[in-house]
């Protein structure tokens, strides 16, 4: 058969073209089965804030920004000493409350509850709450989708991996030299596997994904003034979409400066990045977190010196939703 | 055209004016000595102000200190001729860190600048190309470690302090100096 | 005179540019231009998204410097020159400006803008100086004039002649800051009437307003405090005598509300609309 009776050096050049193309094919593959890359219609983008925070960075993202929103409205107290949360004093007004907003505050004891285990019950509500209804609109993947999108590119590298093994079988049977070919299939399959993982981590449609820039671009001007001073005397609104789109460390409340730190490290894994500028997402997309608020810190002010010129390259740590 | 010795008279008088506006040389004859003193002022508390609002970390950390020891190392130290105010701040910051270890904040503005940017003679230069820089935060026990490429972004990470990092590029700076 | 390097266009209404204005800027209505600060822009890379979304809806940009160094004794550093034209040319800017001063000497930086000597040997110096950044600039330049607290002794020229002159000389623009004329006005005993009369109007590209603060028997011009009704008083005398293409409000520290600046450029606005109706009375 054609591709096992190639000789050493041609199968190997062949194999790694094979590899190449497998992944460019593995990529648009993913592409397309992220669903419709258009915006949907206005009553597809038409989200909640909260619902807009989970899909701009997921149930952290949610999380962050109901327990921030809540503190900052005073209807909860946060402890920093004893990092618990405990109930502020509720208005029993007329205001509206979210539902998000109720389950988090409605849950407290008496005594509060320590941050971490707030922060993971509001995960578990956000989730609760939005997926549905963000899958219904196409804007996440439902599971079947995120099995297909996962799968699929798998079994494609996967079939690639196999030519390689069955030829690494047959080149040990005629007792040929196979050094290469095992290194090949070392890196190939640990390539693979990597590839995947991270280009599948993201569980939006392409249309969530773009509802996401499209809002972030929109909120450009927001997010460079609230980066470069403290976004005090905000609308209760726009505080809200510039927590839930770029995450809680472009908002600098000196009442929010202990929560924000303990939120950035809340369950932090071993490693965890920023994300680059220019890519979307965010911790919950990308598995990081933490250390994104010092370049924020230091992004923002050095526009506002006028001598440091980092407004010119590119807007510091500018990427919508990057920064954790 | 001007000659130069039009522009040398015009050097010498104007590096004098720029002197007694320092505070490093008296008022030069046929000035208004108050005038000089009052401008002096302006230009001294224009250069405090530009830092504290380029350096929020570091004007909060020290707080009702800053004033005076930023004039202290104002008095002795001319404005870098490039990077302005971040530049100044920047070496300031240098002569505090000599003294103990930086407040966490602090530290953590200084690591992204020097992220950005590159320290010279002259004050602070933009980096191009591929940058890393990395420093231990003490109260918090990690690091920090960051990562540039100029124009497409940066990525930071946090290690356990007791991890070490392997230098690839850029410099090399802690908050702790060993 | 190259008649490509008058200014032919109106800007309208403007405001300084600065991150923590952004959002301000972003929904105020009937901003024509806005000002970008030179020194804090790269050459190279994306422009940052809040800027482009202005300019996807049409907004002017100007481009601002203070690091030139117009009037110093050296010649402008090609260096310096090369930066403002490629930024110039990378936010698509329709003018640059810098200040009729000098910002280093003798190996020192102020980090402020200083005044100049107002001597006939200073004019030939700038003359030369503005001649050789006209040059190295892809579009037209504005010279303006700044506030100071204090002044060089016996002076050959007022300030209005000496700006007068420099314009007329190298074909260069006007960019009239009524702030800074109050301030020297107030600060110096200036008649800033007179001051007025002798600029050479067909050459204003626009105007800065901003605001100060009287301290210590001064007035500062601090661009961080409200914008004082002299300034806009000069505005309406100015008007009288010209139509200017463009005012732009300046404000670089302790920002107020929204409403505040929104009063200050309604302020400005007024003071335009009841020129034009002037203008067309006459």
């Amino acid at each position: 058969m054609f591709p096992f009776y190639l000789r050493g050096p041609q199968f190997l050049m062949f194999y790694i073209t094979l590899l190449g193309v497998g992944f460019i094919a593995a990529y648009l593959l993913i592409k397309r089965l992220r669903g419709p890359g258009d915006e949907g219609t206005p009553a597809d983008r038409d989200l909640d804030p909260y619902a807009m925070a989970f899909l701009a960075g997921g149930g952290k993202r949610a999380a962050d920004t109901v327990i921030a929103h809540l503190v900052e409205r005073g209807d909860l107290v946060y402890d920093a000493q004893a990092k618990r949360l405990l109930r502020g004093e509720r208005a029993h007004t007329s205001r509206f409350w979210h539902p998000l907003e109720l389950a988090i505050h409605d849950s407290l004891p008496e005594d509060g509850r320590s941050i971490g285990s707030v922060h993971q019950q509001a995960m578990v509500v956000a989730e609760e709450l939005f997926a549905k209804e963000l899958i219904r609109k196409r804007l996440l993947l439902s599971s079947d989708e995120r099995l297909r999108l996962k799968r699929i590119p798998s079994y494609l590298l996967g079939a690639i991996i196999i030519i390689g093994l069955v030829k690494l079988d047959l080149a040990q049977s005629w007792n040929r030299p196979t050094g290469y070919l095992k290194v090949l299939l070392v890196v190939g399959t640990v390539g693979s596997i990597l590839f995947v993982k991270r280009m599948t981590r993201d569980t939006r449609t392409l249309r969530g994904k773009r509802v996401v820039k499209t809002l972030c671009r929109q909120n450009a001007a927001l997010v460079t003034t609230a980066r470069a001073q403290a976004a005090s005397g905000l609308p209760e609104k726009e505080s809200l979409l510039l927590m839930g789109l770029f995450g809680l460390s472009v908002v600098t409340l000196p009442a929010l400066a202990e929560l924000q730190h303990s939120l950035l490290h809340l369950a932090a894994p071993l490693m965890s990045g920023g994300g680059w500028t220019s890519g979307g997402g965010g911790p919950y997309w990308y598995g990081g977190g933490g250390g994104g608020s010092s370049c924020s810190g230091s992004g923002g002010s050095s526009c506002g010196g006028g001598g440091g010129s980092s407004c010119g390259g590119g807007g510091g740590c500018g990427g919508c939703g990057g920064g954790g | 055209m001007p000659s130069d010795d039009a522009r040398h008279r015009l050097e010498r008088a104007q590096a004098g004016f720029l002197r007694a506006l320092t505070g490093s040389a008296p008022s030069p004859p046929g000035f208004e000595r108050s005038d000089v003193e009052a401008a002096a002022e302006s230009l001294a508390s224009k250069r405090r102000r530009a830092v504290a609002r380029t350096w929020p970390s570091l004007a909060r950390a020290l707080g009702d200190g800053f004033r005076e020891r930023f004039d202290a190392f104002a008095r002795q130290t001319p404005l870098p001729a490039r990077g302005g105010p971040l530049a100044d701040g920047r070496a300031f910051i240098e002569l505090l860190s000599r003294e103990g270890p930086l407040p966490e904040a602090v530290s953590r503005q200084v690591l992204g600048v020097d992220l950005r940017f590159r320290r010279s003679g002259d004050g602070l230069v933009p980096r191009r190309g591929f940058s890393l820089v990395h420093g231990v935060l003490p109260a918090s026990g990690y690091r920090l470690l960051g990562i540039r490429w100029a124009g497409h972004g940066e990525r930071w990470f946090r290690l356990p302090a007791g991890m070490a990092v392997p230098v690839v590029l850029g410099r090399r700076w802690s908050s702790q100096r060993s | 005179m190259t008649p490509g390097e008058r200014w032919p266009g109106t800007l309208g209404l403007g405001m300084g540019w600065r991150p923590e204005l952004a959002h301000f800027i972003d929904r105020h209505p009937g901003l024509g231009f806005v000002e970008l600060l030179a020194e804090d822009f790269e050459p190279r890379g994306p422009l940052p998204p809040a800027l482009e979304n202005l300019r996807e809806r049409g907004m002017t940009f100007v481009l601002h410097g203070v690091s030139l160094s117009l009037g110093g004794a050296a010649p402008p550093e090609p260096r310096r020159l090369e930066h403002l034209a490629r930024v110039a040319e990378r936010v698509g800017a329709v003018l640059v400006s810098d200040h009729v001063c000098f910002v280093r000497a003798g190996g020192l930086e102020s980090g402020h803008l200083l005044p100049v000597p107002r001597t006939r040997e200073m004019l030939e110096v700038l003359v030369e100086n503005v001649r050789l950044a006209r040059e190295a600039l892809p579009v037209p330049l504005a010279l303006e004039n700044i506030a100071t607290l204090v002044e060089w002794p016996s002076p050959e020229l007022d300030e209005a002649t000496l700006l007068a002159e420099l314009v007329e000389r190298t074909d260069t623009l006007l960019l009239l800051d009524l702030a800074n004329l109050h301030a020297n006005a107030r600060n110096h005993g200036w008649e800033p009437l007179s001051w007025l009369e002798r600029l050479p109007w067909e050459r204003l590209a626009y105007v800065h307003m901003a605001g100060g603060v009287e301290q210590g028997g001064r007035y500062h011009d601090t661009h961080a405090h409200p914008l004082p009704r002299e300034p806009l008083e000069l505005l309406a005398a100015l008007c009288e005598r010209t139509r200017p293409p463009g005012v732009l409000l300046e404000r670089d520290d302790h920002f107020p509300p929204d409403a505040e600046l929104a009063a200050e450029l309604d302020a400005i606005t007024g003071v335009l609309s009841r020129g034009e109706g002037a203008h067309a009375v006459r």
